[in-house]
């Protein structure tokens, strides 16, 4: 009797424990996250930390009301204006002008309301000169200047066609007044005496250039370096030294970079751009597009400007270029495709995986 | 490739969306939809199974819709001239938005039905003489005029040169503002054109002179004496700031204000005497 009553309580016993191991104790872990949560919230602050939050606020308070709405967005568009690209008269934006009229529809017309109108070298110097006459800027022989718009992006995006100190030859020279000093390296001396009287300050030989590697030639006071082709190897080691002015391919020739005054031939004037925007060209792949983005003549001093029609001077891309720059595009787009393809089978696979996973469950 | 019975669907599908366009459904609802799995083809003497036997069948995936892709314009029949869209009476494809919140709804428009169609036509034949009598300038010149009559030009002069004022002043300073001219369609009064200098008595004076647009339309425009120099040491006279001037400023310069002047036909050339008939119109409505 007493036997079967002890089992009976054991009994209860046990289910008593089961039940609280059951049931009990989820929710009394759920009390406790409860309180915890509630605790973090009431915490209360001291003095001194209210004292150091009311301090902070008004901080920031301040900081904001130190400058008006209009002001703030001022500062930020100065900011973004120290490129140079980005200065007056700024960069041409065709998508910007999309919806506007390719031609003006009347003989008076407001230029904002076309698009950009190209005019060719003699009509924008026409138009210059009518601005510089005796009875308005009285400037008929201000100094031309050439500002190109550049597309810099190269196949990669992450890359820019690296920047480039150069001097271009101008078909058309004319004296200008600021003073450039050109350092030639030849190894022949009757070579070394037609660079110097083509305009090199000093022409130098194979000898020079291991003083310049110890240091006792100093390169800095040339602005310029150009070599002969039978130098190229010895001029090697003053790659870290001449840094961009180092003579290569591109950038190594004689002559002046600028396009003349204003009361100069057009004809002659045009000659000069071709030359200059032709040696801007050089130093991007034609086959990625046209490398101008917009030419602007203007003058020196003046804010006027008119677009220039540069198209002639673009170089045309070989079928050679443009078919080895889509093999490459393809290659990329392949790799990419590759890889898209490969993931897709193991997301698949992962699919099906579970799929049987679950058939099997 | 779809499978043919899908395809057969699409048609029918197509077939329903004519009849709907046609019935003129107002909301544009049509699903294209085709079976995710083909359905067995019935061979050939046997009775066709139940559809609904097989649930797979009964899946459907959605091939195409009528709401993704935009609606198009309108075709409505304007009932007056609305600028930049038309005259009254044409019947002009306009921006579905446009012609359900404006044309439509201002009753400057109505719906290209069948009958209106009949109706304004018939109307346009009746009112064709008083329609062809009036005046209508077309938009283009309308907006330049509008952007022209609001600008008070700085006649840039050179301030130790001598200058008469003349086309080429007035032409290069319109280029500064913004404005450019294909042609030499500028006017001068009889008294600007008399103006010279260097004269610092006439900075900042208000000087009337005319474009004509189109060989057409003549606008009158001000332009303001501004004696300038490359040279950065000499300093402007006048502000640049122009505002625009009133009736009572424009009397201190001996001018009267003047509105544009649309000619019938496009014939307003050097030999027209602009000046002239410009200051006997102003003298009229004075």
């Amino acid at each position: 009797m007493l036997s079967s009553l002890l089992r009976n309580w054991t009994g209860g016993l046990s289910r008593t424990t089961a039940l609280t191991g059951d049931l009990l104790v989820p929710s009394s872990l759920e009390i406790t996250n409860v309180r915890g949560r509630k605790r973090a919230l009431k915490q209360t602050i001291t003095r001194q930390q209210k004292l150091e939050r009311r301090l902070k606020r008004e901080e920031r308070e301040a900081a904001r009301k130190q400058f008006s709405f209009m002001e703030r967005i001022n500062i930020r568009r100065m900011k973004s204006l120290l490129s140079p690209s980005q200065q007056y008269p700024g960069r041409l934006n065709r998508d910007e002008e999309e919806a506007l009229p390719e031609q003006p529809l009347t003989n008076v017309f407001i230029r904002s309301h076309v698009k950009t109108q190209f005019y060719s070298v003699a009509k924008a110097i026409d138009m210059h000169r009518e601005l510089q006459h005796p009875s308005i800027y009285n400037n008929p022989k201000a100094p031309l200047r050439l500002r190109l718009e550049l597309n810099m992006t190269t196949e990669k995006q992450t890359k820019m066609v690296g920047s480039s100190d150069e001097i271009v030859p101008v078909p058309h020279p004319f004296s200008h007044n600021e003073k450039r000093t050109i350092l030639a390296f030849v190894n022949d001396l009757k070579l070394q005496e037609v660079a110097v009287e083509a305009g090199a300050e000093i022409a130098v030989g194979q000898d020079m250039i291991k003083k310049i590697i110890k240091g006792q030639f100093r390169v800095d006071d040339y602005d310029f370096c150009v070599a002969h082709q039978d130098m190229a190897t010895h001029i090697l080691p003053l790659r870290g030294i001449l840094k961009t002015r180092f003579p290569t391919r591109i950038n190594g020739g004689p002559g002046v970079p600028h396009l003349g005054p204003l009361n100069m031939d057009p004809a002659e004037v045009e000659a000069n751009i071709g030359a200059v925007v032709a040696a801007a060209c050089a130093h991007r792949n034609a086959a990625l597009g046209p490398f101008v983005n917009r030419a602007l003549l203007m003058t020196i001093p003046g804010e006027e400007h008119y677009a220039l029609d540069v198209a002639a001077w673009m170089p045309v891309p070989s079928e050679e270029e443009l078919e080895k720059l889509e093999r490459r595009r393809n290659k990329k787009g392949k790799k990419k495709d590759e890889k898209k393809t490969e993931g897709g089978e193991d997301e698949e696979g992962a699919e099906t995986a579970a799929a049987a996973a679950a058939a099997t469950a | 490739m779809l499978p043919a019975c899908s395809r057969a669907l699409i048609r029918s599908a197509e077939r329903l969306c004519q009849a709907a366009t046609a019935s003129q459904t107002l909301s544009r609802n049509t699903w294209v939809l085709q079976r995710v799995h083909a359905a067995p083809v019935t061979p050939a003497g046997l009775p066709q199974r139940d559809p609904s036997e097989i649930r797979e069948l009964e899946r459907y995936e959605v091939v195409d819709y009528e709401t993704s892709k935009a609606a198009g314009p309108l075709k409505v029949i304007l009932l007056e001239d609305v600028e930049g869209v038309g005259h009254q009476f044409d019947v002009v494809e306009v921006d579905r938005k446009r012609a359900r919140t404006d044309l439509l709804l201002g009753k400057k428009a109505v719906y290209a039905s069948p009958f209106d169609l009949k109706y304004y036509a018939d109307m346009k034949e009746k009112m064709r003489e008083e329609l062809a009598a009036r005046v209508r300038i077309p938009y283009e010149l309308l907006t330049v005029s509008r952007e022209l009559v609001k600008l008070v030009v700085p006649l840039r002069v050179n301030m130790e040169n001598k200058w008469k004022l003349d086309r080429r002043i007035v032409k290069t300073s319109l280029r500064q503002v913004g404005v450019d001219l294909l042609d030499d369609a500028i006017f001068l009064s009889d008294a600007s054109a008399s103006i010279n200098g260097p004269n610092f008595d006439l900075e900042a004076k208000l000087v009337r002179f005319y474009v004509v647009v189109s060989q057409q339309y003549i606008i009158p425009m001000l332009g303001r004496i501004a004696h300038i120099s490359a040279d950065d040491s000499k300093q402007v006279l006048a502000p640049e700031k122009l505002k625009q001037p009133t009736a009572a400023d424009l009397a201190k310069h001996g001018l009267l204000p003047e509105e544009p002047y649309y000619h019938k036909s496009s014939e307003i050339d050097n030999e027209f005497d602009v000046a002239t008939f410009m200051r006997n119109r102003a003298g009229q409505q004075k």
